[in-house]
């Protein structure tokens, strides 16, 4: 231990004199030089044998700490026995699912038919796993002859040119003890000649360390990610292509490309390039690296404490581990969706602030991942379905890939369109709300046995189709339809019962007396390929239309199986076996326009009921007053006795009140026309309907204002009677008022009631504006105000049903006020002129005149003064 | 009747602003101004033909000018105040020298062809004027100002020695095509500045006259002529170039246009501070022609095989290079300059026009230079640059006498030539400021941030990369 607190202080001592130094090289070589250990810790030089990184990196580092607090090396399996996604699987990491790319997985110890004992595990992903966990641990039953372990290798990610190939090499075929030591071949440390591995003597100083930069050790860059972990791909002036993919690597689940290379200048035969300028993603563009969100949970540099673990009077804990202590223990587990350690979205951008110009811009964030507008589309290799139902000769499955034109693999010249990523609502995002996300959907047709659709083990599907490399002769028999002796790419397919029945016979024979065929469906989150603002999704239309972003369906496979058991593996995803349909044409989609149905989003949502509702409403009122006026036009208008032998003027209404008046009706009138575009933008594409919506909101608020203070108005002056019915007869009244609309109007009767200062509204007026300003109005504004307030108070809006709800309600109000502002508005004609009602309310003075001018074709003069010209002239006659 | 109109229209007028007042109000602060860059573009101005206003014949250059006069009276006046005219700027005042200094191609030396003294007839044939042949040119005389090497529109206008009409140029016709300068007018000279194709610039060269739009964005994209940047006024015709500058006074800017916040993210704009707007949106330069990158006076005189990209026995030992990654330095606008007589350290490398500013100066930013080295003659015994006399008679292209042509052409310049002469390095500064490419092709951060950057921030004065030791602002300094 004191050891350790020596060297780490030489170490300090280093990094001081380092930072004094003005002209530092871009990487202080801070890392001491060190000797390369064997097991048993004596020089590897001195025993030739192969090295032990826990022995070598433990003389400084806490090498035992770290093996145990990685997830790497863990690989899930301390996880055994918790859940996978599967019903089969012993476990949710590497080590305990099915990996679909390969079709293998780690078997139970209960099971009969193995499919990977550990050491097969560690063989088959020695391109995927770091040593140490599995490779280390007590085998389980299926243990084989004892092979040794395989320590956790701190070079494949520390030392500046790991040889991963030759690594996987060397644990592939069974050299494990020399894995590690394999790491570094090629460095001028070791070599290997006729099979075997020597030390060589040049790398070491007297003292038996390695000398100068060949002991280089560095913090893993993304370079050293990518040697397992998707396509990361650095460099700037070698244009990015496919060539370099495994048929196994992971990135054809999600398509994510880790570069700061533009699209554009990249060498992938993709869609419109020369307009897609951004970079893959914009987090390598700005140079972060990896491990800058992805990084050890105690490195003090990053660490982070859940704010909810802090007292209330603070906001950050600057208590941490001293560098030394760090390095002493690094924590080798990094942060990952289920952590706290990861660096999310939020920690480090200000979402509110970069997204002021966004309508509702909570709302959104509430609702939305910042990855679902931020990752538009995806340009890697992606799988849209893997058939290991057959098998090329190879042995690969058949894999469609997303967004190229017949399937194939985007490695080739086929034009690669990219894919649009379905939305799910997902809840582990990273985050504690209930989001959508992007995901990418894959399905996986297999052969499985028993209850659970257990796998059938790759190897007995290999050995039904194959003999050496080449498709045995019943296969080449049954598959060739168009008999050219060999199984071509089309044939490749178990679409006919017979080739169904052909491979099951052989898999009985095998052992499997139940071999089915089974559709694995799984979400496959995605976090990477993240693009700036300006390239994310930002048109409202994108989401506010029929044709809604969030409700896109996504095609499953372009050719389902017949025959195929279809099974949903939801992981963090709200994927629902319901929502899978089929077409006509054979293929299957996803659907996700229910799974995410707890959304209603304007401008796509909308029951038709209402609107429908609210239309009839609209448009019988319209029949009725077209009927009505075209009546009144063709009424004899045989002179009735006149009310009023003169025409005189009243002052009917004074300032305020037609200032009120007329800012109501305009702002009604201007709501209805930018709510129909927010109810409905696909019809007025052309309209900005973020503006729009601004507008409606201003709007809104002015009429609540509006409408407030002319309350206040009636109700100081008292004015507020005006609208209040007299209950004494007041039926009888509102019959009268109501058979003059219906036939005293036609025969030239005067108004039942005199329109006068005093009294301006007839009874039927006084019971429709009761309703008008007792139902109507509220509901209008509180639906209204609670939609807006959604992101303020969503709890509120929850409880008052949601934005189904208040929507609803909403548009239908709308709808009725429409049909007000039509008949209000047609009543105004059938004042003592066609235009007399609306010139009062513009000039304040009613004009009473003849009432034989009702219905005369002459008085629809637009001009008012030849109106009341008009009126005066059949008042003298 | 009338009042009550009135009080209507006052009533819908208040109602309207009631209305419209929160919205537009509301519209206003969401609304983020983004400069329009083609608002300061000027508007090009019609020409009026020529054909029908000039008759001819002409006999010479100068009577076409007279015939110019007649119209365009104050012409020759404004031309004659300008730099494309005197070949050299008004005296300024310079920092470490007593006296106001003028400089100008008429005085400079530089490392190609080291300066026109001694060698007029070869170097004037780019003069805006006829007949400089000798120190004696008359520079008051209005009829020696050329007005066609601008204005001519048939492309067939070509100037010799001393700037004199080359035989076979159809005078009436060049003098009837008169318009409106464009880029061949400018680029007849500019771009082949040092005597031949991209030659000098590294950012200016012929093929500007057919650029596609990922050549240069303005010429080729938008078909920006010249003029439309170096804006012109009475025939001061805007720009300066730091190679024969000692001020800055009258330079255009990228900003002319582009004013206000130019960059929607604001990582990208937080760099204007400190970097220059050519220094991403020009990436490379010579993308299409090479340019002249070190020149070896020294090596000159043996009877090797000859290409003129790589040797000539006149002139020396050329390297040329093509899609050259620019040199990045400070920049405040200004540049040291040497000037004839100056005292220089032949044992180490003579700046003839290093860029002023550092890191510590807040008007500076980082800014990409071609700098062409080379070696050229100096006098032994005095410490400075010779200028010799290289064209014409007892020059060093006649005679290949080093000494001869020393002598003669310090006898013209007026100081002392030692007899013992030698070669020293020298180097050159040319900002690169055309050849700007669409946005999609400027840099990326890693260009310049990482290890594989193109900067040496270490020389440009930062601790290391700003992108992780901070911007020169955010270092405290004693």
């Amino acid at each position: 231990m004191k050891s350790h607190v020596t060297s780490l202080a030489g170490l300090l001592v280093v990094a001081l004199a380092a930072h004094g130094d003005t002209s530092l090289p871009s990487r202080p070589p801070l890392h001491p030089s060190f000797a390369l250990l064997d097991d048993q810790g004596h020089l590897v030089q001195d025993s030739g044998l192969p090295l032990s990184t826990i022995r070598t990196c433990g003389a400084c580092h806490d090498t035992r700490y770290i093996s145990s607090h990685s997830g790497h090396a863990d690989a899930g399996s301390s996880l055994i026995g918790k859940a996978g996604t599967r019903p089969f699987e012993i476990g949710p990491g590497l080590y305990g699912r099915w990996d679909v790319l390969r079709n293998v997985r780690i078997s139970a110890p209960s099971d009969t038919i193995i499919d990977l004992s550990t050491d097969d595990w560690i063989r088959e992903f020695a391109d995927r796993h770091v040593g140490g966990g599995p490779a280390t641990g007590n085998r389980d039953a299926h243990q084989e002859a004892p092979q040794h372990s395989i320590e956790m290798n701190c070079f494949l990610c520390h030392a500046s040119n790991p040889n991963n190939e030759a690594r996987i090499l060397a644990i592939r075929r069974g050299e494990w003890e020399w894995a590690n030591t394999a790491t570094l071949l090629g460095s001028g440390i070791v070599e290997k000649q006729d099979g075997t591995y020597g030390w060589i003597p040049d790398a070491f100083d007297k003292n038996g360390k390695l000398i100068g930069m060949l002991a280089q050790m560095q913090d893993p860059s993304s370079r050293h990610c990518a040697q397992c972990h998707s396509v990361v791909h650095q460099e700037m002036d070698m244009p990015l292509t496919f060539s370099t993919i495994a048929k196994d690597d992971p990135v054809q689940l999600k398509g994510q490309i880790i570069s700061p290379q533009r699209i554009s200048h990249s060498g992938l035969n993709v869609a419109n390039k020369e307009s897609l300028s951004r970079a893959f993603d914009v987090h390598a563009e700005r140079m972060l690296d990896c491990t800058d969100c992805h990084f050890a949970s105690n490195n003090p540099v990053h660490q982070r404490r859940d704010r909810a673990l802090l007292p209330d009077h603070l906001t950050h804990d600057p208590r941490r581990l001293d560098n030394s202590a760090y390095l002493y223990r690094p924590s080798h587990t990094f942060g990952s969706g289920h952590q706290a350690t990861l660096r999310s979205c939020e920690s480090c951008h200000d979402t509110e602030e970069s997204h002021d110009w966004l309508p509702y811009g909570k709302r959104h964030l509430q609702k939305l991942s910042c990855e679902t507008c931020h990752i538009p589309r995806l340009f890697g290799p992606t799988a849209e379905s893997i058939d290991w139902t057959v098998v090329d000769t190879d042995g690969n499955p058949v894999i469609a890939y997303r967004g190229t034109e017949f399937g194939e693999s985007p490695a080739s010249h086929r034009l690669n369109q990219g894919y649009e990523p379905v939305w799910l609502m997902s809840s582990d995002n990273g985050r504690s709300k209930q989001q959508l996300a992007p995901y990418n959907i894959v399905t996986t047709y297999y052969w499985g046995y028993g209850e659970l659709h257990t796998p059938i083990p790759r190897r007995f599907i290999l050995a039904s189709y194959l003999d050496d490399h080449v498709y045995r002769r019943d296969i080449v028999a049954t598959f060739d339809a168009d008999g050219d002796g060999s199984v071509g790419a089309k044939e490749l397919s178990l679409d006919t019962s017979e080739k169904q029945s052909c491979i099951a016979d052989r898999l009985r024979d095998a052992g499997f007396s139940d071999a089915h065929l089974v559709a694995d469906v799984q979400a496959h989150p995605i976090h990477h390929g993240i693009t700036t603002g300006h390239w994310a999704i930002r048109d409202c239309t994108a989401c506010h239309s029929s044709q809604s972003r969030v409700t896109q369906p996504i095609r499953l496979t372009k050719q389902r199986l017949i025959g195929a058991e279809l099974v949903v593996s939801a992981g963090s995803s709200t994927l629902v076996r319901d929502r899978i349909t089929d077409h006509d044409d054979g293929s299957l989609w996803y659907d996700p326009s229910d799974g995410s149905g707890r959304l209603y989003i304007l401008g796509h949502h909308s029951r038709a009921w209402a609107d429908w509702l609210g239309i009839g409403a609209f448009a019988m009122t319209a029949v009725g007053v077209f009927g009505h006026s075209v009546l009144r036009y063709r009424s004899p208008k045989s002179p009735a006795t006149p009310q009023y032998l003169e025409p005189y003027s009243v002052y009917m209404y004074p300032f305020y009140e037609r200032l009120w008046h007329w800012l109501q009706s305009g702002a009604i009138l201007l709501l209805l026309l930018t709510g129909i575009v927010v109810h409905k933008p696909d019809l007025f594409a052309m309209l900005p309907l973020a503006m729009v919506v601004r507008v409606h909101n201003v709007l809104a608020a002015v009429l609540v204002a509006n409408a407030f203070l002319s309350l206040f108005y009636h109700l100081t002056s008292g004015e507020i009677k005006q609208y209040v019915p007299q209950p004494r007869g007041f039926f009888d009244q509102a019959i009268s008022q109501a058979l003059y609309y219906v036939r005293g109007i036609f025969r030239g009767e005067p108004h039942p009631f005199e329109k006068t200062p005093q009294r301006k509204l007839n009874p039927l007026q006084q019971i429709t504006y009761l309703a008008i300003l007792n139902i109507l109005l509220p509901l209008q504004i509180v639906t209204g105000a609670m939609m807006w307030g959604t992101q303020r108070w969503p709890a509120w809006t929850d409880w008052l049903g949601g934005l189904s709800l208040l929507g609803t309600m909403h548009a239908l109000t709308a709808w009725l006020f429409a049909t007000f502002i039509l008949l209000h508005v047609y009543l105004t004609t059938t004042g003592a002129t066609p235009l007399a009602g609306i010139k009062s309310m513009m000039l304040g003075w009613e004009e009473s005149g003849n009432e034989s001018g009702a219905g005369d074709s002459k008085a629809h003069v637009q001009d008012a003064s030849v109106a009341a010209a008009t009126a005066v002239t059949h008042a003298a006659e | 009747m009338k009042r009550q109109s009135a009080s209507w229209l006052w009533g819908l007028g208040l109602t309207a602003v009631l209305l419209l007042g929160p919205i537009v109000y509301a519209l206003a602060i969401h609304r983020r101004p983004q400069a329009n860059p083609w608002d300061h573009v000027p508007q090009r101005r019609a020409h009026v033909g020529h054909e029908h206003l000039i008759e001819g014949p002409f006999a010479s250059g100068q009577d076409v000018t007279r015939q110019c006069l007649r119209c365009h009276e104050d012409a020759a006046r404004q031309v004659m105040a300008t730099t494309h005219w005197t070949w050299e700027a008004k005296p300024v005042k310079v920092a470490g020298r007593d006296e106001p200094v003028a400089l100008g191609k008429k005085s400079a030396v530089n490392n190609f062809c080291i300066g026109i003294q001694s060698n007029w007839t070869k170097c004037t044939s780019c003069h805006a004027g006829y007949g400089w042949s000798d120190a004696e040119f008359d520079f008051l005389d209005e009829h020696h100002v050329d007005c066609l090497v601008c204005h001519d529109q048939t492309g067939g206008y070509v100037k010799g020695a001393a700037g004199e009409v080359a035989k076979g140029v159809d005078l009436v016709a060049v003098a009837q095509s008169v318009g409106v300068p464009k880029r061949e007018n400018c680029g007849g000279c500019h771009f082949r500045g040092g005597g031949g194709d991209a030659v000098k610039h590294g950012d200016l060269d012929t093929s500007l006259y057919f650029p596609s739009a990922n050549l240069d964005v303005h010429m080729g994209k938008f078909d920006f002529l010249c003029i439309d940047c170096h804006r012109t006024d009475h025939h001061v015709i805007g720009g300066r170039s730091m190679t024969v500058s000692l001020d800055a006074a009258g330079q255009i800017a990228c900003t002319d246009c582009h004013r206000g916040r130019v960059h929607d993210d604001g990582r990208i704009e937080s760099h204007l501070s400190a970097v220059a707007c050519q220094t991403c949106h020009i990436p490379h330069a010579a993308t299409r022609e090479a340019t002249k990158m070190h020149w070896d006076w020294s090596a000159a005189g043996k009877d090797e095989p000859e290409d003129p990209h790589t040797y000539l026995k006149i002139k020396g030992r050329f390297v040329y290079e093509l899609n050259i990654v620019p040199e990045y330095y400070w920049y405040n606008g200004t540049s040291d300059r040497y000037l004839l007589g100056d005292t220089m350290d032949p044992h180490t490398v003579t700046s003839l026009n290093r860029p002023r500013g550092s890191v510590d100066d807040p008007t500076a930013k980082i800014f990409p230079f071609k700098v062409h080295r080379g070696k050229q003659i100096y006098d032994q015994v005095h410490n400075y640059l010779i200028q010799p006399k290289t064209a014409g008679k007892g020059g060093y292209w006649e005679d290949f006498d080093w000494d001869q042509a020393a002598r003669l052409g310090m006898e013209t310049v007026g100081l002392d030539y030692s007899g013992q002469f030698g070669f020293a390095e020298t180097e050159m500064y040319w900002p690169i400021t055309h050849l700007v490419v669409p946005k999609e092709q400027s840099l990326q951060c890693a260009a310049c941030h990482g290890e594989q950057g193109r900067m040496n921030w270490q020389a440009l004065g930062y601790p290391g990369d700003p992108i992780k030791w901070g911007a020169r602002s955010s270092e405290p300094r004693p």
